[in-house]
């Protein structure tokens, strides 16, 4: 007996191509198939139809322009963890792409495919977040730019395919530490991913985003400001206790993903301190 | 129904699946390799890895139709001309197999990483066959195994 249920399988070579296919009804767009298949398994009624995204030359290349890295979103997990941009300059992308799931799973998973399948638990999202990355959406009606934030913010209106991440290259620090309940191939159960920009030895546009393993990655803004404008040896510690606690007062985090994010803010500070000497 | 080429084991390959049919079930069912196991069908276990394009994926999360064009490798088209492949022999002289159902799937992911990395560390082995469960092994002798077919001359 079939594995999967019947549907019409359509590989389009363009993004116009796989725009018009997408206005039809019951369509689904294929990347890696690492969610998307395995939902299909569990699904009584599929799609009608599966619209591959794999022989778009345009999804599949990164891109370096003077302000940004455009990755393509059909590059997988592998890929833009290899990418000699990525290790150089986004050491907090490289890790979480790193840490991400499993081998095999990183080989077919896509980039563009860990942000459009909405399970803003996962690694990317909050790293993202973080680095203020811009989605570009193709839709019938034209390209548009997004923010992460309002992406995850639900802020998408009709189909639309996810072609490129693209990220500001001006954010040069950037870490990522994360929590796994037994494995660490497992999901996160809580992360932090933290960025800033250097402006005349002094932390600046700090983004201090965590993901505590519910609903959608948050900014912790207080938190923020304690590092906003300093340089990294000067964060005071009891003043970063105070805003993460005042941040965090209406979330539902228990005692230990509390202490992880306690001990996790610190890491950052020695972090940044040691980077500096 | 989707006709699909590739190269499957050296050999360019055509066959007509239906478009919702997976790898997993073209090569088992269609072909007859039934050395690509299947056991949990949801990416966990690794014992349906085969390798595409040199990387080791998952038949159970790849539609046949999207793998037109690939070069395949099942644990069949390791071996040549009846000489295993130095993985397999490894994995053979470390007593790396107990029951044997992990085993293709190790072998594969084992031949992904030492493409990859010629001389893998032990933290780079357990790293690169992470997708890969063994519920008899203990992990040890296959460690044992990749790093000495790492130090064999192909």
């Amino acid at each position: 007996m079939p594995i999967l249920r019947d549907f019409s399988y359509h590989a389009p070579k363009s993004l116009k191509e796989a725009l018009a296919l997408l206005k039809r009804p019951r369509c689904i767009l294929l990347a890696g198939g690492t969610i998307v298949l395995n939902t299909l398994k569990k699904t009584p009624k599929g799609p009608e139809r599966v619209v591959s995204l794999r022989r778009i030359a345009a999804l599949a290349a990164a891109k370096e322009t003077k302000d940004v890295l455009s990755l393509g979103a059909a590059m997988t997990i592998s890929e833009v963890e290899r990418l000699p941009a990525v290790t150089k300059e986004f050491p907090s992308l490289c890790e979480a792409c790193r840490r991400m799931a499993t081998t095999p799973l990183r080989n077919m998973a896509t980039i563009g495919g860990n942000i459009a399948s909405r399970f803003f638990w996962a690694d990317l999202p909050a790293v993202l977040m973080s680095l203020e990355a811009r989605l570009v959406l193709e839709t019938s009606a034209g390209r548009k730019e997004m923010s992460v934030d309002s992406f995850v913010a639900g802020k998408t209106k009709g189909p639309f395919i996810l072609s490129a991440v693209g990220l500001p290259w001006e954010r040069r620090i950037s870490f990522y530490l994360r929590h796994t309940r037994t494995m660490p191939v497992d999901i996160p159960t809580m992360a932090v991913a933290f960025s800033a920009a250097k402006k005349a030895g002094r932390l600046a546009e700090v983004r201090f985003v965590l993901n505590s393993g519910v609903a959608v990655p948050m900014r912790l803004k207080k938190t923020e400001n304690v590092f906003e404008g300093c340089p990294a040896a000067d964060v005071k510690r009891a003043e970063l206790r105070t805003a993460l606690a005042a941040d965090t007062a209406g979330l539902r985090l228990d005692d230990y993903k509390r202490a992880c994010l306690q001990n996790d803010a610190e890491e950052i500070v020695v972090r940044l301190t040691t980077s500096e000497r | 129904m989707k006709t699909v080429t590739f190269t499957l084991n050296g050999k360019k390959t055509t066959v007509e699946a239906p478009d919702h049919e997976l790898l997993i079930e073209t090569l088992r069912e269609r072909l007859g390799l039934l050395g690509t196991k299947p056991s949990c069908l949801e990416g966990e276990c690794g014992a349906c890895t085969v390798l595409m394009d040199g990387k080791n994926v998952l038949s159970c999360l790849k539609l046949t139709a999207d793998v037109d064009g690939a070069d395949l490798t099942t644990i069949e088209g390791l071996a040549q001309n009846g000489t295993l492949d130095p993985v397999q022999q490894s994995f053979i002289d470390a007593g790396a197999v107990q029951c044997g159902y992990c085993t293709p799937g190790m072998v594969l992911a084992s031949k992904a990483l030492l493409g990859e990395k010629p001389q893998p560390t032990d933290e780079e082995i357990a790293r690169g066959l992470d997708g890969n469960l063994c519920r008899c092994t203990g992990y040890i002798k296959i460690i044992d195994a990749v790093r000495a077919a790492s130090l064999r001359k192909p």
